[in-house]
């Protein structure tokens, strides 16, 4: 287990990112082995403010006035999401086959934890209100779900060591996974609170084996390029990519479900503890007396925070002093939305590149960012945000920071 | 090696920013929880006999209790009696052939029974357990035939065999009669005697078994006991017995009393002896006091009270039992009846002496018990319910458990609401007592706000009911108190707007609902 945390910290420590925006470039050289270190952690919202969420990440006390500026209004959803991630990537330099040598190989390892989101403007109140403001009222909580995954992956694949197309097979070592789906739900709160009349379609699900590895999984990441051509004005190449798109198979996972019409006589303070301590051994009784069935099943899930971005990408070594980049990204859940990304890269001198872009969708709205791009012997370094503002600013929604580090061995 | 230099500074900030410590999240979220919910209605006492309504939905106090109901059959106890009864030949032997009859033996069994004089019973409950030793050897077969003893005009009558005698060691039986229901004639074989259960015993020998010899040294031997024998029926001379006892009585809907007073209009109150019994006797009622709240008593005053009446006889049979009463008023001339029912006493001690046939065996046997029959004391009162309030303390008391406080949901503040439904023509103000599981006070709170007393509505058949929302600041020390609290009490001090004519109606009722409305921290 220790070894495992090192590892962790290590892999977000040190690793940069490639797949996500800092302006991924083309490049026909052919290098010797390289190393890359890649790193992504990020989170956005639609609604929840910075302020709001620096205090989750650094602890500290929600005011009212916090949680009001953060509040939804009637009928709308909001959406969080995020990930936390890394990857050290080892790209060979030398072919794979005398009969090809331009094919080569890479091998990878990395750790990632996903996260996503949506909520009701009720939920939220419920969570950060409590139900004062709700007595003799109905609260609806429909539409709201969540979904964390955190895994381990190690991938070997090949790549064109030309025009660097690559796929890369990894297998998946499933850390945990919790999710939560309210498709309907209303809650109707009595006058005094000592009722609530509950019609739910909702269900719990979480990962529980003992073992350290609660699932085992496969996915492939992907990069394929092409140069772009007879485009009057833009010059470049064509990416399309793909990270972590794949299933994960986990062995126990217990499921909590219920899909009826139920009145509950309210409730006490420590039943609303148990109910916020999932992991409290009160919590299989409190919820077996709420009319929720249980059960525990294996099963195969998507990896909700799989990836796939196509666009134009900057090409480098170009003459071109300013180069644009844009194009579009999914994520494989169903909380985060197209996100589309526009941008210029700014060639300033030899070691030294700068760019901007903007982006609207994924887990919120707009973002602005910014990237610096250095390299001086045989390292690359870059260093960005998809959203700067979010660093400077208590009202935006949300932060990110990426990192990437190339290093050509000979 | 001097790439590696170059991550030094980039290693250091994310090393830096991660390694952080966290401190906890939290926010503050407004609940509302019940905690308990009680209705005093008028027409919980219903059930009690207590409460009618008239026919202008008005409220009349009727109550009728006993306050003694005394099982004369006590006085007939007839102690658990063993009787051995043995036989032998007048001959030095005889040749018994089967079947042959030697013994027929009536004897009378006689109970002792202080100065009671029984002529004749029923049993309600009781057996004879029997045994016999059988000296020949040969099986014979006893035949006990009890006299006078009958159930529905047939002679108790029961047959049992017992087993040869093996050498010198005699054939033993042992048998169970059950006498329950039987009636006994206790006037003996002659019918001129009392007290006295007859028994017959007839032995043969088995007439399926050998020819035998019994010698005057072969002895036949009857172990009877009469055992756990109670009566429902009796007819004699029941014995002079005087009686003397104090008992309690408590009045639960007056517990929640606990201060203040009452003023009460028009009382009809009666104290009755009710005699079921064909018996002659004496009553006194030495003394009736009340204890309230505060643990204050009173003593009713009454001329009557502390001497001795006569008690007539009942007229009674069989088919039906009219009991002697004999009725003790009080009112506002001849008692201080008024102030000791606005004492709102809970706890009322009643001391009563009874003497059965003070002048001894003057009816010539002729006291007579049915199944029936008893002596009861009882009280009656009979009056508008119209209470006049002043300063009346009512409490209330719920479980409660706020259980420990956790990290998740912590209270910070809040307060505790006490909403009100109120149709008594009463109104107050009220308090929070919180109590820890030893029952010791951890806290008490104080509304500011009061409640009501209902209005007459238009057609002056009931009271409109109002509503009131009392709120109980929770301060800092109470919340660091409320894991402990087990009980909380309500304490409602309520006048009325006039201390007469505050007639009570039908729909007469307080509901009283405690609610939280808490400021709980939470915390991730």
């Amino acid at each position: 287990m220790r070894v495992f945390n090192v590892l962790n910290l290590l892999l977000l420590c040190f690793s940069t990112e490639a797949q996500q925006l800092l302006p991924q470039s083309y490049d026909t050289l052919i290098y010797g082995n390289q190393v890359h270190l890649e790193g992504l952690g990020f989170y956005q919202t639609s609604h929840l403010r910075n302020e709001m969420s620096n205090i989750f990440l650094r602890g500290g006390y929600l005011s009212d006035e916090i949680k009001q500026n953060s509040r939804l209004a009637e009928n709308q959803n909001g959406r969080i999401g995020g990930e936390l991630s890394g990857e050290v990537v080892f790209k060979s330099g030398n072919p794979l086959t005398k009969s090809n040598e331009n094919l080569g190989w890479i091998a990878k390892m990395g750790y990632s934890n996903v996260f996503g989101a949506q909520y009701s403007k009720d939920a939220f109140d419920l969570l950060f209100f409590g139900n004062q403001s709700m007595l003799g009222e109905e609260a609806t909580i429909a539409n709201t779900s969540a979904f964390n995954l955190s895994f381990y992956k190690a991938g070997f694949g090949i790549y064109n060591r030309k025009n660097k197309n690559s796929i890369v097979l990894n297998a998946l070592f499933g850390g945990s996974y919790t999710g939560i789906d309210i498709d309907r739900g209303h809650l109707t709160f009595s006058e005094d609170g000592g009722e609530v009349e509950a019609n739910l379609n909702m269900g719990i699900q979480q990962s529980i084996s003992p073992s350290y590895f609660q699932g085992m999984g496969a996915a492939i990441d992907f990069e394929l390029h092409a140069a772009i051509k007879d485009i009057p004005g833009i010059s470049g190449a064509f990416q399309l990519s793909g990270r972590n798109l794949g299933v994960m198979y986990f062995s126990k996972v217990e499921s909590y479900g219920v899909n009826s019409e139920l009145t509950y006589s309210g409730f006490t303070l420590n039943e609303l503890s148990d109910l916020a301590n999932y992991s409290s051994s009160d919590f299989d009784t409190y919820i077996d007396s709420l009319g929720f069935s249980s059960s525990q099943f294996s099963g195969v899930r998507w990896v909700p925070g799989g990836t796939i971005q196509a666009g134009k990408i900057v090409e480098e070594g170009s003459e071109k002093v300013v180069q644009s980049f844009f194009g579009v990204r999914v994520l494989t859940n169903i909380i985060y939305r197209p996100m589309a990304f526009a941008g210029a890269h700014v060639t300033v001198n030899d070691w030294l590149a700068l760019g901007g872009q903007l982006t609207f969708g994924g887990y919120g709205g707009f973002r602005g960012g910014m990237y610096a791009q250095t390299e001086f012997n045989n390292i690359q370094l870059g260093i960005g945000s998809e959203d700067v503002v979010g660093f400077l600013a208590q009202s935006t929604f949300g932060k990110s920071l990426l990192i990437r580090g190339v290093w050509r061995l000979d | 090696m001097k790439y590696y230099r170059q991550f030094i500074p980039l290693l250091a900030v994310l090393l830096v920013t991660i390694g952080c410590r966290k401190e906890q999240t939290s926010w503050d979220t407004n609940w509302v929880f019940p905690v308990v919910k009680d209705t005093l209605t008028i027409s919980q006492f219903y059930n009690d006999s207590t409460l009618e309504v008239n026919a202008d939905n008005s409220i009349q106090f009727v109550l009728r209790r006993d306050i003694f109901d005394i099982d004369l059959f006590s006085l007939i106890d007839i102690p658990d009696t063993t009787i051995v009864q043995t036989f032998s030949i007048a001959f030095s032997s005889l040749s018994l052939a089967p079947g042959t009859e030697y013994v027929n033996q009536t004897e009378e069994h006689y109970f002792e029974l202080e100065d009671a004089v029984l002529f004749k019973t029923r049993t309600k409950s009781g057996q004879a357990l029997i045994t016999v030793e059988n000296p020949v050897e040969t099986a014979t077969i006893f035949e006990v035939e009890l006299p006078g003893v009958t159930k529905n005009g047939a002679v108790f009558t029961q047959t049992e065999i017992v087993p040869a005698a093996q050498g010198n060691t005699p054939g033993v039986r042992s048998f169970v009669l059950d006498l329950t229901g039987y009636t006994i004639d206790m006037r003996g074989e002659n019918g001129n005697s009392y007290n006295t259960l007859q028994s017959k015993m007839k032995v043969r020998t088995d007439p399926n078994g050998p020819a035998v010899v019994i010698t005057n040294s072969d002895i036949v031997k009857f172990n009877v006991k009469f055992q756990d024998l109670t009566f429902d029926y009796a007819k004699g001379y029941f014995g002079s017995v005087e009686i003397t006892d104090t008992t309690q009585l408590d009045l639960e809907a007056l517990q929640s009393v606990a201060g203040g007073s009452v003023a009460l209009e028009g009382i009809d109150f009666n104290l009755i002896l009710s005699n079921g019994i064909k018996v002659m006797g004496q009553g006194m009622i030495t003394q009736l006091k009340s204890t309230n709240y505060s643990g204050a008593t009173i003593t009713l005053t009454h001329p009557q009270l502390n001497s001795y009446f006569n008690i007539d006889p009942a007229v009674a049979s069989w088919s039906s039992i009219t009991p002697f009463e004999y009725p003790i008023a009080f009112n506002e001339v001849n008692s201080n009846i008024n102030p000791f029912l606005a004492h709102m006493g809970s706890s009322y001690e009643i001391g009563y002496g009874i003497k059965v046939n003070p002048w001894g065996n003057i009816s010539a046997g002729a006291d007579e018990i049915f199944p029936g029959s008893r002596l009861k004391l009882r009280f009656e009162a009979d009056f508008p319910l119209a209470v006049g309030a002043d300063n009346l303390i009512i409490i209330d008391t719920f479980a409660v458990d706020f259980g420990e406080q956790r990290n998740a949901f912590r209270v910070e503040s809040g307060s505790f609401v006490l909403k009100t439904k109120n149709t008594f023509p009463l109104g107050g103000s009220a308090e929070l007592i919180l109590l820890d599981e030893n029952g010791f006070s951890v806290g008490t709170i104080i509304s500011s706000e009061q409640i009501d007393p209902a209005p007459m509505n238009m057609l002056v058949d009931a009271h409109e009911e109002v509503e009131n929302e009392l709120i109980f600041v929770v301060n800092e020390s109470i919340v660091n108190e409320l894991p402990a609290v087990r009980e909380i009490v309500v304490k409602v001090r309520v006048n009325s707007t006039t201390l007469v004519n505050n007639q009570l109606y039908d729909n007469a009722r307080m509901i009283l609902q405690l609610l939280t409305n808490f400021k709980l921290k939470a915390t991730l």
